[in-house]
């Protein structure tokens, strides 16, 4: 039984930059980039060099440092180096190792998961990890009563994750048995979470509690862990310093420290790296690649992205309840120009909103080719042969699956003119867009998603399934509730056969294709760039960075 | 007059602002025979010059000339509705405080104290954050509220000035209304500051509006507007569309500095001390 | 003497209207950061506003916060993750003083020097050099000049642009600094490394932004200049024979100094404002862009407040120690009008 999703990244072959410019004009001639021909990971060195300060430009600053209610890429990168979980991801893979945890077993209905700690693993502050630890960090994420949570934390990872956790015991110093309470097909993967994270009790405790009963110790802003880095100094919005943790039980990093430097502005983090006052950085701008290639300083690192941006209908609202009216406008976008205007042709057109790099992607599905005329046809059908004003809104702020969302706004805006159908594109800020659309308040709003369970779970049932439809706490942001979708997703959840989840997915994305309530527009790749004495350092396809490996040319 | 006006046209770097000026309202008023739509696509983008696109097109499609034209017209009107706004909120406050003096006097004395105890440019910020953000609406509001202080400083100083002359006097001892001697005799007797500090107001306006949109609380992004296309532009500055940055910018200069021009002309025409530009 | 003392007691209610129309601006912000902390957990998010006392009415809240913030420098704290945001934005107030003093420092003397010479040589070519840089400062938008700036200096002189104040692999070496002034402290310890890190990172950023304040001076100088030497005892000193020069150096400056201190002063707490668009082109570690970027666009309330009070309340205390100055400068003043 097979209940790990197979892995086809390696597999796939993402052609990019076949979407060419404009019409004829429009892309100038710069040869596409084949993201399966660059590496995911700098070269090893068989003998590192240890010692050195490695710095790491990235587009904004952590907020929190509390592994268990980060919930943005800036600050679990900053987590997943000090902290460790019972499973972890091998290296620059999504496939589960065992990390804290050294083996496991399963009960006969996989209801019970029990997990067997190693040997000698500290915290950052001399404490040992055991058993009580891993149930101390479940804990206060569970109970609301917990001391070692604060009065604002929203841990709201383990609410949408561990709906089905039912507890959590110590069962011996190195024994801990977690219970469900239905079978929950992701759930290890679910474990190798950031949010998973084993704190230290001993630090939450060091200062004594106030008077509501709770731990004073601010652990967000001075975390403990048993990661491969300490938490060393964090000075707001210039620098978060990490300091090599000699006594790491999986081996000492290489670099003495490792430090994360905000610069919000690609194009500066670019220079930054070209100077050499960074070693390495996140979200290069997509128009910047070929800047990066053409420098002997630097190298450009890739792997096909794990997420997908997406235009959602709110179905419940008119005209969108109308199903022709959806594939009307699904027909009418055209995905090519979108890649090549907000893109720099540096982005796969999405079919399902599975993404293609995900296991249980639906391989047989054939995307609508962009057809004027035919979406007029169906507009005119469903009533709309003069069109219909709506509305769209999209964030202002970049996301790794959203690269410039004021032009991916602009061009669905142009596409939907051409049949008719007068959009008024609104900016939102991004705290703003998300409770917005979570009530329900848009017509049309384009979002995106990247994984953080490796498992097709993550995006059809948060996405699509209306468990999740629900205003107020919705991530189905097109409201679309379709009952055979519902069964399909809720029955792939609690079953362990991973052929006949296969099958359940496929049925279920055809249904979502023809039905259309949302229109999945492009996946996007992973890009890193990196000075080329750097060694050692990895993409993860899952998210987070890991720098233990890390290490500068000798 | 005449003298003045004299004055004015013999001024040779306030006929280049005249100029400036004139070309940015002709554009303004010429827009919509622009060879595109500024908010419809064409079917090349992100292309340099040409003879189709004199200017070129930006990463949606657009036709940058089209879009600098139209942006002449947002620009003016953003500006004229601001310096509208200053001149309705500051001109009546001045008045009436520079007319009655006392508490009156000092309450919107210090209102102004504390509107200038903010830097102009994060009080436009935050009140058009608080206003919402995102629209032509909320940078017009935003920028007259920011510019009208100097417009009630400068016209509360002027009815100091003509209230204890003969005339004023003579005016009230005739019966007159306050309205009617504050409309009728002391405002004709403010024009010349009030000209002047317009005129240097809407280049103050063009920049502030401009500064917002840089700062994300502009109009949309699919409006022509020039403090827009700068921000868009911004992107390619290590690329080859670096050109890019030189339309709107250019733009922007040229039209702010046609008004300072004009302003100064004015102000040296009028008076031979020189008005202080705070 | 009076006179001081009467400025310095205006500046408190002055102060306290100040926070008033900042607070209330704040608080005006549709929505807020906590929507999207607990966006899918409405439960939580009133627990939190209670714990927070937001419910309260506004004097309340105002009148707690004012109060916070006179007697422990207090801010309140972030909606984000509930620290204070007191001290990041005193942090960020030290970066953007560090870039507005180098700048004002820039254009004032710059500024002067033109003035001078425009109004001693008129019509000569420096007097048009000086008119063309008085009209670009105030003509061009700062952050269209900051771009164009780093397209020549990276492009056409190779200049290794960075972003932030210094190189953080320096960390180690401004680690026991007492302020976030590093381009000063480094220069009154010594420490030539970070100096040197620091200029560089300042360089540009203080260049951009040094064209307005640089713009404005050279207007008030030249013109201040021009004005007192028409004045009668500038003739007659002439006539008395005494030199062209010292007679400008001497008694001219000094009494066109009043004026151009005034803009100065007025200039510099402008500019500390107005650097938010020089710091978002450069990247640039201040208060301005902090407010923006972490408060504005995060909706974070307290940021927003925190972050232009402080600023405005170093704008009245620059402008009140200008006016105390004049109290040295000009006689006149001190016997009280």
């Amino acid at each position: 039984m097979n209940i790990r999703p197979l892995l086809p990244v390696p597999l796939l072959l993402l052609c990019l930059g076949c979407g060419g410019g404009g019409k004829e004009k429009g892309g100038e001639a710069r040869p596409p980039l084949d993201v399966t021909k660059l590496l995911a990971q700098a070269p090893d060195d068989a003998d590192p060099k240890p010692g050195g300060f490695f710095v790491w430009g990235r587009s904004g600053d952590a907020t929190l440092l509390d592994p268990a209610d980060v919930t943005d890429g800036e600050s679990v990168m900053v987590v997943t180096n000090l902290f460790d979980t019972l499973v972890a991801f091998k290296r620059g893979s999504t496939e589960i190792e065992p990390s804290l945890a050294v083996e496991w077993s399963t009960s006969p209905d996989n209801l019970v998961w029990t997990f067997l700690l190693r040997d000698g693993a500290r915290f950052h502050d001399g404490s040992a990890v055991d058993a009580e630890a891993v149930v101390f960090s479940f804990e206060r994420q569970r109970d609301p009563a917990h001391p070692a949570r604060r009065a604002t934390s929203a841990f709201s990872y383990y609410q949408n994750n561990f709906k089905a956790l039912e507890k959590v015991e110590a069962v011996d110093a190195r024994t801990v048995r977690f219970t469900l309470k239905e079978p929950y097909a992701p759930f290890l993967p679910a474990l190798a979470l950031f949010n998973c994270a084993i704190v230290s009790p001993a630090a939450f405790a060091s200062e004594g509690k106030d008077a509501d009963g709770r731990y004073k110790y601010n652990f967000a802003q001075k975390p403990v862990g048993s990661g491969p880095f300490v938490f060393e100094a964090w000075e707001k919005d210039a620098h978060i310093t990490l300091r090599a943790n000699k006594d790491y039980w999986g081996g000492a990093p290489h670099v003495e420290k490792l430090i994360f430097k905000p610069i919000v502005d690609a194009q500066a983090r670019l220079k930054e790296l070209e100077s050499g006052s960074i070693h390495g950085m996140e979200n290069p701008g997509l128009r910047d690649l070929e800047i990066i290639r053409n420098n002997p300083d630097v190298r450009l690192l890739g792997s096909p992205g794990i997420n997908v941006c997406y235009l959602a209908m709110h179905t419940g609202k008119k005209p969108f309840d109308d199903v022709r009216v959806r594939q009307a406008v699904a027909f009418a976008i055209d995905k090519k120009r979108i890649i090549a205007a907000a893109y720099d042709n540096m982005a796969e057109p999405a079919v399902s909103m599975c993404p293609k790099t995900m296991a249980g992607y639906d391989k047989t599905l054939i995307d609508r080719a962009r057809d004027v005329t035919r979406a007029k046809r169906l507009l005119a059908e469903a009533g709309h042969a003069d069109g219909f004003e709506t509305s769209l809104w999209y964030p202002d702020v970049q996301r790794a699956y959203l690269g410039d969302p004021g032009t991916t706004a602009i061009q669905i805006q142009q596409d939907l003119k051409e049949v008719g159908i007068d959009v008024e594109i609104r900016k939102i800020e991004w705290s703003a867009i998300l409770k917005a659309t979570s009530n329900g308040e848009h017509e049309m709003c384009l979002m995106g998603w990247m994984a953080d369970i490796f498992d097709p779970d993550n995006f059809l049932y948060v996405l699509l399934d209306r468990d999740n439809a629900v205003e107020g706490t919705a991530n189905n942001l097109s409201f679309y509730k379709g009952e055979r979708v519902h069964e399909l997703l809720v029955e792939a959840q609690r079953t362990y056969d991973w052929q006949r989840r296969e099958q359940l997915y496929k049925e279920a994305q055809e249904i979502l294709f023809e039905e259309a309530p949302t229109v999945p527009l492009v996946t996007v790749p992973d890009f890193r760039a990196l000075r080329k004495d750097v060694r050692g350092y990895t993409i993860y396809p899952a998210g987070g960075e890991y720098f233990r490996h890390v290490s500068f040319e000798r | 007059m005449s003298r003045r006006r004299r004055a004015f046209f013999r001024n040779r770097t306030a006929i280049a602002g005249l100029v400036l000026v004139g070309v940015v309202v002709l554009a303004a008023l010429l827009a919509s025979a622009a060879p595109f739509d500024p908010e419809t696509r064409t079917d090349s983008f992100r292309t340099p010059p040409d003879a189709e696109h004199w200017l070129g097109t930006d990463e949606n499609g657009f036709d940058v000339f089209s879009r600098l034209v139209h942006g002449a017209r947002s620009a003016l009107l953003v500006a004229l509705a601001a310096v509208g706004i200053a001149l309705a909120v500051g001109v009546p406050a001045g008045l009436v405080a520079g007319w009655y003096g006392g508490w009156v006097d000092g309450a919107i004395s210090r209102a102004v104290d504390v509107m200038l105890a903010f830097p102009s440019v994060l009080l436009a910020v935050a009140i058009a954050a608080a206003l919402g953000g995102g629209s032509t609406g909320t940078v017009i509001l935003a920028v007259g509220i920011v510019i009208a202080p100097p417009f009630v400083r400068q016209v509360r100083a002027a009815v100091l000035q003509v209230r204890p002359l003969d005339y004023v006097a003579a005016a009230k001892a005739l019966g007159a209304s306050d309205a009617r001697i504050l409309f009728r005799t002391v405002l004709p007797n403010c024009v010349a500051p009030i000209l002047v500090l317009t005129t240097l107001s809407t280049g103050i306006a063009i920049l502030d509006a401009a500064g917002l949109s840089f700062l994300g609380l502009g109009p949309p992004e699919t409006s022509p507007d020039w403090g827009v296309m700068l921000t868009k532009a911004r992107v390619y500055i290590q690329h080859d569309e670096q050109w890019m940055l030189l339309p709107p910018g250019l733009a922007i200069s040229l039209t702010v500095l046609g008004f300072n021009l004009v302003g100064d002309g004015l102000s040296d025409a009028f008076d031979p001390r020189r008005l202080s530009r705070s | 003497m009076t006179h001081a003392l009467r400025r310095i007691l205006v500046t408190f209610p002055l102060l306290l209207a100040v926070s008033l129309l900042v607070f209330a601006l704040a608080g005006a912000l549709p929505g807020d950061a906590a929507d999207w902390r607990f966006a899918k957990q409405p439960e939580a998010k009133e627990q939190w506003r209670r714990a927070r006392g937001l419910d309260d009415p506004f004097l309340v809240r105002w009148g707690r916060y004012v109060t916070g913030f006179a007697t422990r420098l207090d801010l309140d704290r972030s909606y984000q993750d509930d620290e204070p945001v007191g001290p990041v934005l005193l942090r960020k107030l030290q970066a953007t003083f560090e870039l507005t003093l180098c700048a004002m420092t820039l254009g004032v003397l710059v500024g002067l020097a033109v003035g001078i010479l425009s109004a001693v040589f008129p019509r000569s070519p420096l007097d048009y050099l000086g008119q063309v840089l008085a009209l670009g400062g105030i003509s061009v938008p700062v952050f269209w000049l900051g771009m164009v700036l780093i397209v020549v200096a990276v492009k056409v002189f190779g200049f290794p642009f960075s972003s932030s104040q210094y190189d953080p692999a320096l960390a180690e070496r401004v680690k026991d600094f007492r302020t976030h002034l590093y381009l000063l402290e480094s220069l009154v310890r010594l420490r030539l490394d970070v100096f040197a890190s620091c200029a560089r990172h300042l360089l540009l950023p203080a260049l951009a932004l040094s064209t307005i304040p640089m713009a404005v001076v050279t207007r008030m100088t030249r013109s201040a200049m021009l004005e007192e030497m028409r004045k009668d005892y500038a003739t007659t000193a002439r006539a008395k024979g005494l030199r062209a020069r010292r007679v400008v150096l001497r008694h001219v400056l000094r009494n066109a100094l009043i004026p151009i201190v005034t803009i100065t002063g007025l200039q510099f707490g402008q500019l500390m404002g107005g650097a938010v668009l020089t710091e978002t082109v450069f990247s640039w570690p201040g208060l301005g862009r902090y407010i923006v970027e972490s408060g504005v666009r995060a909706r974070d309330t307290p940021v927003i407040a925190g972050g232009i009070l402080l600023v405005a309340t170093t704008f009245i205390l620059v402008n009140l120690l200008v006016d105390l100055l004049y109290v040295l400068i000009d006689p006149r003043v001190r016997e009280g009008q």
